[in-house]
């Protein structure tokens, strides 16, 4: 086996979504990274698995700070895996952290910006739904739900229409505060507040700023029609749980060098600054020493600095079920739906009970995270009891469930060129893992270009000894030769006779 | 006829390191070799249009990106594969070796829906060099056992078969796809790249 390098740039300790995109954007531009993880999988928090590996997930959160009071129901569910065929069980893909992306979202952009987008495959998530007073509906937000919907009244549909088009050039009064006194002023229903906080801002918080508020508002409202006229949101096929892998998968391109199954054994400090560090190596009593000008790391990476665990954080349940989602979302059909062919059954959920807000997603197997004919329900909350209690209504054909807590941890001072990375968040979508990398980045990697477009494949010249340390071909000069196919261009041609060495 | 639309395969190539894979690949698209080793650094994947038997297609051949060093191949790199290319290096026998476990893992990884009939092609590179220690005999009774793996002798150096090797994973990976069509059960993916350049026509990109 090759060896592992002694000396690098930036040691990230963890292969979540976070650290997954730091890490890209260093290999990126150059600088050498060494990604470790203690897990035998991609992801961690944002990690996902088939049911062959539930276990060695399992096995992995009993040391994890970040994730606690995990169940399984039935507890040893693995061997009821036995009932599906062999093929089928890996045809689960269980998102630890499954979101689905704003088609205008930071991950999104980030996506289409560095190309990492080859590395995926999207689809419109097509409805959004809330239950509303014990009721499945679907959310009127775009023009023609809102009028195929039998749900609201002609007068509420007026009501929403002037608020989806007019809320945002509103002149802010200087009277209001909070995105509640904002509301007001729009003369909505207590159904139509409800739709907009749950399915639409995505925040139940009473005193939510009315800048917080707009932003949301704003983000769903771009969104909206991006790529469906119908829907503002992307979801990976797959799953979220993919996303780490292409940055990872990016990373690997340009020279970084990722190593699962290593867990960090040891931190090496000088002067309040880390020097090195030592890494277990899998089937070897001797451990691998790294020195390195920084260090980033998970939380679960930061064990001698942990302070204290935040209680409930938020609550996640994931259910497996062995029916159509049709039979278990029984909402009204759509008027319009039936012109439009087969309505797909993925959807997102939104709820606000006993004023606290609950959303996930249902998926079938359009997905990619089932098989055909089961379905997978993961919901979160703040509130373990409010989660559980609406939870049960999705479980009663219920194969298995997954639950957690996600919780946030508190470190002490680090020393100064360590940076921990943020855990999972209950919002959807992944704008403070974007944001988190990018500000690092920009702290760290002053000057350097975050994220620029990947060279096309076939622009990529390969390194020869004479150019070892020759980096991937600049991507403006890739850009320029954007028409040029794979196969042979003037430009790839001279670099070959450059490269090219006599035997 | 004319309404067939475009495919676009799917080959994954894989094998110890330093058997050749990019050299392969990069042979066969590119028409070029590169005679020092480096660990795959930039490989990706290269595009290549070919008609297999009047119909044309899109090969997309997937590198490791040296991510087989150290056994670090995440599942998103197996998905969608609509054929599996074994490589192993036939001066050294425990490349040969290690074609048994790539195979399993390929397998368990990217979880075809008929793992029985999922098509592999195998290929004993390097046949260039002299100091040849895989036995065409040993290789081929390894693919018979197998369900009948087409195999190659290839050099990426020469250009050895390769293209010929070529012809037969494309075809293999064609009769896959057309294959899985049937259970087709997944609504059309949204092309952000679509959208993407789209806007940059427009002039609004940001710059």
């Amino acid at each position: 086996m090759d060896e592992l390098p002694k000396k690098v740039d930036f040691v990230v300790c963890g292969t979540g979504l976070p650290c997954s995109i730091f890490a890209a954007a260093c290999a990126r531009i150059g600088k050498s990274v060494l990604q470790i993880d203690r897990n035998t999988f991609y992801g961690s928090e944002w990690s996902n698995f088939n049911m062959k590996e539930a276990k060695s997930w399992k096995a992995s959160c009993e040391s994890s700070k970040v994730i606690s009071n995990l169940k399984f129901t039935p507890s040893e569910c693995w061997d009821t895996f036995e009932m599906f065929l062999r093929t089928e069980q890996y045809r689960f893909n269980i998102n630890v952290d499954n979101s689905p992306l704003f088609s205008t979202g930071k991950m999104t952009e980030l996506l289409i910006q560095s190309k990492a987008t080859r590395y995926l495959s999207f689809k419109n998530v097509a409805s959004l739904k809330t239950v509303y007073e014990d009721e499945f509906m679907s959310v009127p937000a775009s023009r023609a739900d809102l009028f195929a919907s039998k749900r609201v009244t002609v007068i509420e549909k007026r009501k929403m229409m002037n608020f989806l088009t007019k809320s945002l050039q509103e002149e802010p009064s200087e009277e209001i505060s909070t995105f509640d006194q904002f509301l007001e002023r729009f003369k909505l229903t207590e159904k139509l507040k409800s739709f907009v906080k749950s399915s639409i801002i995505f925040s139940n918080t009473e005193d939510l700023s009315l800048y917080d508020g707009l932003a949301k508002l704003k983000k769903f409202i771009s969104s909206l029609g991006k790529y469906s006229a119908a829907s503002a949101f992307l979801y990976a096929s797959y799953g979220s749980g993919e996303l780490a892998q292409a940055f990872a998968r990016m990373c690997a391109v340009f020279g970084g060098i990722t190593v699962l199954e290593y867990p960090l054994k040891e931190i090496f400090l000088e002067d309040d600054l880390v020097t090195s560090l030592s890494i277990s190596v899998p089937e070897s009593s001797t451990p691998h020493k790294v020195r390195c000008d920084h260090m980033i790391a998970e939380v679960n990476y930061l064990e001698s600095y942990h302070n204290n665990t935040e209680e409930d954080f938020h609550q996640v349940i994931i259910i497996l079920t062995d029916d159509d989602l049709k039979k278990i979302i029984k909402d009204e059909k759509l008027a319009l739906a039936e012109d439009s062919g087969p309505e797909p059954d993925h959807c997102i959920i939104t709820a606000i009970v006993d004023g606290h807000h609950i959303w996930g997603l249902a998926l079938d197997s359009s997905s990619s995270t089932t098989p055909k004919g089961k379905s997978i329900v993961t919901l979160r909350c703040r509130h373990k009891p409010t989660l559980d209690k609406f939870s049960s209504k999705f479980a009663t054909d219920s194969l298995w469930q997954m639950e957690f807590t996600n919780s946030k941890v508190h470190l002490n001072d680090l020393p100064a060129n360590v940076q921990v990375s943020p855990t999972v968040q209950f919002d959807p979508d992944y704008d403070y893992a974007v944001s988190w990398a990018e500000n690092l980045f920009k702290k760290l990697c002053p000057e350097e270009e975050w994220l620029p477009p990947m060279p096309e494949p076939g622009d990529i010249i390969f390194p020869t000894d004479e150019e070892g340390e020759k980096k991937p071909e600049d991507p403006k000069d890739a850009e320029e030769s954007k028409d040029s196919t794979a196969k042979n261009t003037e430009n790839s041609s001279q670099e070959e006779s450059a490269n090219a060495k006599e035997t | 006829m004319a309404s067939r639309k475009k495919v676009l395969l799917k080959v994954i190539i894989l094998g110890d390191s330093g058997v050749g894979k990019t050299s392969l690949m990069n042979q066969y698209v590119n028409k070029r070799f590169s005679s020092q080793y480096k660990a795959t650094i930039g490989a990706d994947f290269l595009t290549k249009e070919v008609l297999v038997d009047d119909r044309m297609v899109t090969l997309q051949i997937w590198d490791t990106a040296g991510q087989e060093r150290f056994q670090s191949l995440g599942v998103a790199f197996y998905r969608g594969a609509d054929c599996c290319v074994l490589v192993y290096d036939t001066t050294a026998p425990n490349t040969f070796k290690s074609l048994e476990s790539w195979r399993d893992e390929f397998l368990i990884q990217a979880s075809p829906r008929d793992p029985d009939n999922f098509p592999f092609v195998v290929i004993g590179n390097k046949i260039d060099l002299e100091n040849r220690a895989v036995t065409p005999k040993r290789a081929q009774a390894w693919c018979a056992a197998k369900n009948d793996l087409p195999h190659f002798e290839c050099s990426a150096k020469e250009a050895t078969k390769v293209d010929e090797a070529f012809v037969t994973i494309a075809r293999a990976a064609l009769q896959q796809e057309a294959d899985t069509e049937l259970y087709k059960e997944v609504p059309e993916r949204v092309d952000l790249r679509r959208n993407d350049a789209a806007r940059s026509n427009s002039g609004d990109c940001a710059c």
